[in-house]
C-alpha cells in the first residue's frame, strides 16, 4: 500500500509547485498510471515515493520496499548479467558481493523476461527494448513488492513495447504493486487499476483508471484536442492528438 | 510473447565475441585462469629481475639462495657483498616500488569508478599534490615518516573533497570539469608546497623536501616498507570490500539511488581509502604521477569493468609496472633518474590518447 499525504513538490528556483496538497491511497497489488505533460513532475513523484527525494511538504509512505526502474541508464560497460546482479546491492549490504545464488537468481529473472540469451552481452550494446527489460530484471532481483517504472515503453518500437507490456501484465498478476509513468496511456490502460493525472500547474486528479482517463480529461491535461480510438478496455485503446486541418 | 522471441536482436554472435572481456568468468574459464596466473607472475617476475640487475649483477640462483638462506640451511656460494646488496638495498627498494605501484593502481581504479571518469587518477583529482603539500609541511616541521603520512593523508583527502565539491552539479561531475577542478586545486596545493620549500632551511630541510618531491624509492628502508604496506592493506582492503558498491556507483548516482543504495557514504569511504593509499605512497616515495591513471585502463582491458576483478588486477599490474620503471630508473644511466619523470613519460601519452578518444566520442564535456 502507498499513502500520499499533503504531498507537494516545487522544482528548485521555480515560482509555483508542480503539485501540492496531493492526497491518495493506492492498495497493494494495484497498477497506477501516472500521466501528465513533459515536466509535470511524473519522474519526481516516483522519486518521492521511492524516498530518493524529500518533498517540500507532506509525505509519501510505503508499506513495503520499493525499487525504481529509471527511464534510461547511463551507458555501462558491464555485461547484462553483472548489471542485473546489481539489483541485489541493498540486500547484500556494504561489503557484500554477489555469489553463485545471486547470479542464478539473476539468470532466472532474465529467463522469466525472455532475455536469458543476452546474459553475457555488454549492456551498452543492447537495443532500447532489451535495455529496458534488463533494467526491469535488475529491479525484480531486489525483490521489492513495489516497482516504480519511469516511462518503460517510451522510445521503443512496437515489438519491444509489446514485450515490456507483456512483462508488466505478468508482474501485475504476480501481485506486485506498480507505478508506471507514461506518455502512452492507451496500451497500458487495460492493465491499470488506477490513474493519477498531473497538470504540472499544481493540479492533480486521482481515481480508477477506467473512469479517469478519457478524452476530455486528457485534452485538459495536455491542452490539445485528443481523439480516442478503439472501444476498450478490455479491447485495445489508443489516444492520439486530433489534428486540426 | 513467444513469437517475438524468435526475432533476432542485434548483431550476430560472431560479430560481438570480440567485445567480450577476457576476464569474464562465465565465458572463458580456462583463459581466465591463465590470465590471473600471468597477472600474479608479472610482479613476481619483475621482483626477481629487480633483485638481480644493477651495477652489481647478481645471478638468479644467488638471489634465490640469499632470500631462502634465512629459512633454509643453504651453503652460501655468493659473496658477502651480493648478500648485502640484495637483502638490504634491493629488497626493501623493490618491495617498496611494488607497494607504491599497487597502491596507486588501486587508487586510480577506484577513483575512475566512483567518479565515473576515465581521465582521473590520484594526480588529476589533486590527491597527490595535496598530499605532497601536507608531506612537505610535515618534513619542514621535522616530522618522522608516520607524521609525513598522516599529514599527507589529511591534505590529500581535503584536496579530493574540494575538487569533487567544485566540479559537482546535482550529484554528478562532468569529466572535463573534474579535470579542471583538479588543475585548480593542484595549482593551489603546488603554490603552498613552493611556499613550504621557500620557508625551508637551505642547509637541511630544503634538500630533503626537493629530493622527496621528485619521487623516488632509492633510499628505501624496511620501516618505509612497513608504513606503505600498512596503508596499502588498510586502504586497499577497504576498497576490495567495497568493490561491489563501487560497481554500482560507477553506473551513476541515479541508478544506485533507484536500487535503494545510499551513495554519499560509500563515495566518501572510497575517497578516504584512496587518500590513505596515496598518502602512504607520497610519504615514502614522494609524488609518483600517472601510474594510477594509466594502469587501470590496461587492467580493465584485461579483466573487464567489475571492480572485484579490476582492483586486484590494477594492484598487480601497477606494482609490476612501477618496479620495472624503477629498474629502468637505476640502470639506464650512471646517475639515477627520477621515478616520477619516467612514469610521466609513459602516463602522459596515455592520458593524451584517452582525452583524444573521449573528445572524439563526445563523452567528456
Amino acid at each position: 500500500m502507498i499513502t500520499v499525504e499533503d504531498l507537494a513538490w516545487r522544482a528548485p528556483g521555480a515560482a509555483r509547485p508542480l503539485f501540492e496538497d496531493m492526497r491518495w491511497t493506492l492498495p497493494a497489488g494495484a497498477l497506477l498510471l501516472l500521466l501528465g505533460p513533459n515536466g509535470s513532475g511524473k519522474s519526481t513523484l516516483l522519486e518521492l515515493v521511492a524516498g530518493i527525494r524529500r518533498p517540500i511538504a507532506g509525505r509519501a509512505r510505503r508499506a513495503a520496499d520499493s525499487v525504481l526502474v529509471p527511464q534510461r541508464s547511463r551507458p555501462a560497460v558491464f555485461t547484462v548479467l553483472d548489471m542485473v546482479v546489481m539489483g541485489r546491492a541493498r540486500r547484500l549490504g556494504w561489503f557484500g558481493r554477489p555469489g553463485r545464488v545471486d547470479r542464478a537468481a539473476a539468470r532466472a529473472h532474465l529467463e522469466r523476461l525472455g532475455i536469458a540469451r543476452l546474459a553475457d552481452r555488454p549492456f551498452d550494446r543492447l537495443s532500447g527494448g532489451e535495455a529496458q527489460l534488463v533494467l526491469i530484471a535488475r529491479a525484480l532481483l531486489a525483490e521489492a513488492p513495489i516497482l516504480l517504472l519511469d516511462e518503460p515503453t517510451s522510445a521503443l518500437d512496437l515489438a519491444n513495447q509489446a514485450r515490456v507490456l507483456a512483462v508488466l501484465g505478468e508482474l501485475r498478476r504476480s501481485g506486485l504493486t506498480l507505478l508506471v509513468a507514461t506518455h502512452e496511456p492507451g496500451a497500458l490502460l487495460a492493465l491499470a487499476s488506477h490513474a493519477l493525472l498531473l497538470s504540472g500547474r499544481g493540479g492533480w486528479s486521482f481515481g480508477p483508471a477506467a473512469t479517469i482517463v478519457d478524452e476530455a480529461r486528457l485534452e485538459g491535461l495536455f491542452g490539445t484536442p485528443v481523439q480516442r480510438l478503439g472501444d476498450g478496455p478490455p479491447g485495445p485503446v489508443c489516444f492520439v492528438p486530433r489534428l486540426v486541418t | 510473447m513467444t513469437p517475438m522471441l524468435a526475432v533476432p536482436f542485434g548483431p550476430s554472435r560472431s560479430g560481438e565475441s570480440a567485445r567480450v572481456t577476457v576476464g569474464d568468468p562465465s565465458a572463458h574459464p580456462w583463459r581466465t585462469m591463465w590470465l590471473w596466473t600471468l597477472l600474479l607472475l608479472f610482479p613476481l617476475a619483475c621482483l626477481a629481475l629487480s633483485l638481480g640487475i644493477g651495477r652489481l649483477a647478481v645471478p638468479p640462483d644467488h638471489v634465490a639462495g640469499i632470500l631462502l638462506a634465512r629459512w633454509l640451511p643453504i651453503e652460501p656460494r655468493w659473496t658477502e657483498i651480493e648478500a648485502r646488496v640484495v637483502e638490504f638495498v634491493r629488497l626493501p627498494r623493490s618491495v617498496l616500488a611494488l607497494l607504491v605501484g599497487a597502491s596507486l593502481g588501486m587508487a586510480g581504479a577506484a577513483l575512475q569508478g566512483v567518479l565515473r571518469n576515465p581521465l582521473v587518477g590520484p594526480q588529476i583529482v589533486g590527491v597527490s599534490s595535496g598530499a605532497a603539500f601536507g608531506g612537505a609541511l610535515a618534513i619542514l616541521l621535522g616530522a618522522a615518516d608516520a607524521g609525513v603520512m598522516a599529514a599527507a593523508f589529511l591534505t590529500g583527502l581535503g584536496s579530493v573533497v574540494v575538487v569533487h565539491g567544485l566540479a559537482r552539479v546535482d550529484g554528478a561531475a562532468r569529466p572535463l570539469t573534474l579535470v579542471l577542478a583538479g588543475v585548480v586545486v593542484s595549482a593551489f596545493a603546488g603554490a603552498l608546497t613552493s611556499l613550504v620549500s621557500w620557508l625551508a632551511d637551505p642547509q637541511s630541510t630544503l634538500a630533503a623536501i626537493v629530493y622527496w618531491l621528485m619521487g623516488s624509492v632509492a633510499a628505501a628502508s624496511f620501516d618505509e616498507v612497513g608504513l606503505c604496506a600498512t596503508s596499502a592493506i588498510l586502504g586497499g582492503g577497504l576498497l576490495l570490500l567495497l568493490a561491489f558498491r563501487i560497481d554500482l556507483l560507477s553506473l551513476g548516482d541515479a541508478d544506485a539511488a533507484a536500487l535503494g543504495v545510499p551513495i554519499e557514504p560509500v563515495r566518501w569511504a572510497v575517497l578516504a581509502a584512496v587518500a590513505l593509499l596515496v598518502a602512504g605512497t607520497v610519504a615514502v616515495a614522494g609524488v609518483v604521477g600517472w601510474v594510477g591513471l594509466a594502469v587501470p585502463h590496461l587492467a580493465r582491458f584485461l579483466v573487464g569493468p567489475t571492480h572485484g576483478r579490476l582492483l586486484p588486477a590494477s594492484a598487480l599490474l601497477g606494482g609490476g609496472f612501477l618496479l620495472l620503471v624503477d629498474c629502468a630508473a637505476r640502470t639506464l644511466t650512471a646517475a639515477e633518474l627520477p621515478l616520477g619523470m619516467l612514469t610521466a613519460l609513459v602516463g602522459a601519452p596515455v592520458f593524451a590518447l584517452l582525452l583524444r578518444r573521449g573528445v572524439r566520442a563526445g563523452s567528456l564535456a
